[in-house]
């Protein structure tokens, strides 16, 4: 990166964060020691330990107060249930479309022994049939399974226990992933369990691949990439794990590819590419189809019909038999077999396109017109950009693919005021997204806390997440319609951090609100949808186990897992619902 | 010290100090100078031993495996002298805060997504419903558009 850029960079964080650069001066001199000071300072010295003073004061007094709160927490007497016989039942849920469902709700006391305190430390994650998750006690990671109702420890082909002070899932099922640290000093290894045994991952030669980085990426075929980062350098050699087995990819050098950061994603045909940072580098590397053919080439089939992308920053579409490339300024144009074509409309003009927009859905490449108050959509069949029409009666605007996907938006005026209304896309037209009532759906403006719209596939069905007036709206968009999700009025966790789960043919949520990005949910509820979209929690239909902070949810193979304690020191109970 | 503290805490910033680092070392980097018995000739002199010696103390934390680095020092800190000019860079900064009011919401989105979350690009394109191309080709546009309102607020290039 120029140096230059690097700067800009600063200042861009700088001015996005609102951080100005900070005022040093007491903070140094409180560092400093008073004999080293000019005499001119000493006067702001001792203000500035005088104000020390008054904050360390008013930080003791804080602190003794949290304790005290904290201690009574912890130790005012509260109610304990005890442990009961092992329970079964059944649950009768009415789906939509299949009529009532029979589920089996197996429910054990686990004997398992955590030997205290402890605490799931990651949502369990399916692993076949099974469910796998962490255990944190006392600065000791453990992984466990649960097998039927019966928690296991995750052991070592040698048979000893899965222990150190840091395991995290990474990626997987079966073989799933985690990172794994011996002891506070070891380096972080990459662990596989394999039908539940675990082992190191190492390449060919018996060595682990040591220090991952933050940032593992996986593909969603088999064959997940991770990369390693040396202490020395910012640089990481890449790594891609087939099974137990490492294998360092080449690059054109023919030396292990290494690089600052990456990003792994599915293409248009179905291969994997593989992205270096950081974000002004512009080549794109790929993969065969196949795990032998895996090799880091940069695509060279680049240049334009006219002039050359010398000095210019292009973008890459991998189409299955052609390169598509785009420049920032919008031009666009197609590589195939050596040969440079612009994209132009059924009248042969040169399209400029918006740059930022291209995506691909269903097997075709879509795209808009320069950025504009009224965008055209565009399919790409060969060189021609085929108009998309516009179906249905829907107001005119500036359009937003959806990278992947088949939803749009349009933001365009309505009612007197901008807003943003939700369609879908197939080759044939752009359909607005009409609420059962026969009315379209808006959307609020994206912010930094709340994006414009969220979109999950199970199983072929989408559901969206959206924000109307600054609430969370669910939905399930079955062809041109929303279909309303509903959860209670009074669950926080329904206006965010949920997690669709389909498994027997029903849909079902866990809602998990987390305090952060990464953390454990503070507690769950776990519910299925009935026929008119209403969230409905299971425990309302039996015993459901206590769904406190002390719980982790995983949907497996013909099962969901619930394993869950009422506090960190209470007994584990296991629930496994499957179908009848 | 109040004179240069924006202009050595931004120039490690450049180096690739986090925030609170670059805290931490340009406290560092004063302390130094308290120590250093340094006598003051003229504030351009005064700046560039502080950022020798912010230098010298970001490599040693790169050493020690604190922080971490990828640059060619020497060539990062002769090009920050001729970036941050005399003013540490602020009249830049001020310069693009007030060019970022002319933004739309989704550059600005874009800008504060990358800069402010510090999201990587396929966070970011997922937050902003594009492909990675796509974020990669918006935020350059708008970096070009904030360089170019820059240069022309300023009157010079950058």
């Amino acid at each position: 990166m120029p140096s230059n850029e690097r700067f800009m960079d600063v200042l861009f964080e700088e001015a996005v964060q609102e951080i100005p650069a900070p005022d040093l001066f007491e903070a140094t001199l409180a560092r400093a020691n008073p004999a080293q000071r000019p005499p001119e300072v000493v006067r702001e010295a001792v203000i500035h330990r005088l104000r020390l003073r008054w904050w360390v004061m008013a930080e003791a007094a804080a602190v003794v107060i949290v304790a005290g709160l904290v201690a009574y927490l912890v130790w005012a007497p509260k109610p304990v249930d005890k442990p009961g016989e092992p329970d079964k039942s059944w649950l009768r849920i009415v789906v939509p479309e299949a009529g009532e469902k029979q589920l089996a709700v197996e429910d054990a006391f686990s004997q398992q022994d955590f030997g205290g305190s402890w605490s799931p430390r990651t949502t369990a994650v399916a692993h076949g049939k099974t469910a796998l998750f962490v255990v944190s006690k006392d600065g000791v990671d453990s992984l466990w399974r649960a097998d039927g109702l019966e928690l296991k420890p995750v052991s070592w082909v040698g048979g000893q226990w899965v222990a150190g002070s840091h395991l995290r899932f990474l990626a997987g099922n079966d073989p799933a992933y985690f990172e794994y640290r011996a002891g506070a000093s070891a380096a972080v290894e990459l662990l596989g369990v394999y039908r539940g045994v675990a082992m190191v991952v190492e390449n060919k030669t018996g060595e682990s691949f040591t220090s991952f980085g933050e940032r593992p990426c996986s593909a969603p075929d088999g064959g997940w990439y991770f990369a390693a980062r040396t202490q020395s350098t910012s640089e990481m050699t890449l790594a891609m794990v087939v099974e137990n087995r490492l294998t360092l990819p080449l690059g054109d050098n023919g030396k292990p590819f290494r690089t600052t950061s990456f990003t792994v994603g599915l293409y248009t045909d179905g291969r994997r590419m593989l992205t270096p940072e950081p974000y002004l580098d512009s080549l794109w590397f790929v993969r065969g189809s196949k795990v032998e053919e895996f090799g880091i080439r940069h695509i060279n089939e680049v240049e334009p019909p006219e002039g050359s992308i010398r000095g210019r920053e292009v973008e890459f579409l991998q189409l299955p038999d052609c390169n598509l490339v785009m420049d920032t300024d919008g031009n666009i144009w197609r590589v195939k077999d050596g040969k440079s074509e612009w994209i132009v409309t059924e009248k042969g003009d040169r399209l400029v396109i918006d740059p930022s927009l291209p995506t691909f859905s269903d097997g075709h490449v879509y795209m808009t017109s320069a950025p504009s108050k009224e965008s055209r959509i565009y399919r790409l069949e060969g060189t021609t950009a085929v108009e998309i029409e516009w179906k249905g009666n829907w107001p005119r605007g500036s359009v937003r693919l959806d990278w992947m996907t088949h939803f749009i938006s349009v933001y365009a005026k309505v009612d007197g005021k901008q807003q943003y209304v939700l369609g879908v896309l197939g080759p044939d037209g752009a359909w607005p997204v009409m609420t059962e009532a026969g009315k379209l759906t808006f959307l609020n403006e994206p912010s930094i806390d709340q994006p414009y719209l969220e979109n999950y596939n199970l199983d072929g069905r989408w559901f969206v997440r959206y924000t109307v007036d600054g609430d969370w709206r669910w939905g399930e968009v079955a062809g041109t319609t929303l279909y309303p999700l509903e959860f209670p009025g009074n669950t926080p966790s329904a206006r965010k951090d949920f997690v669709l789960i389909e498994n027997f043919g029903v849909l079902m949520a866990d809602l998990a609100p987390r305090a952060g990005g990464d953390s454990p949910p503070v507690s769950h509820n776990l519910g299925w949808f009935d026929a008119d979209g209403k969230f409905v929690p299971f425990r309302d239909n039996f015993d459901q186990a206590p769904m406190t902070p002390f719980s982790a949810v995983a949907s497996c193979e013909g099962a969901i897992y619930v394993i869950a304690a009422e506090s960190a020191d209470g007994p584990v109970r296991v629930q496994r619902i499957s179908a009848r | 010290m109040r004179a240069h503290q924006a202009d050595i805490w931004r120039f490690l910033r450049a180096l690739g100090c986090d925030a609170a680092q670059a805290d931490d070392l340009s406290q560092e980097t004063f302390l130094g100078l308290l120590k250093a018995e340094f006598e003051e000739r003229d504030a351009a002199s005064t700046l560039a031993w502080l950022r020798k010696a912010a230098r010298n103390l970001f490599l040693t934390n790169v050493r020690q495996g604190r922080v971490r680095a990828a640059l060619n020092l020497d060539d990062v800190e002769e090009q920050w002298a001729k970036f941050a000019g005399d003013d540490g860079a602020q009249s830049k900064l001020d310069a693009l805060r007030a060019c970022m009011q002319g933004l739309d919401d989704r550059q600005r989105e874009a800008l504060q997504l990358r800069y402010g979350a510090e999201s990587t690009r396929a966070e970011l394109a997922k937050r902003l419903k594009l492909s990675e191309g796509g974020t990669k080709n918006l935020l350059e546009r708008v970096k070009e558009k904030l360089r170019e309102c820059i240069e022309r607020r300023l009157g010079h290039a950058l």
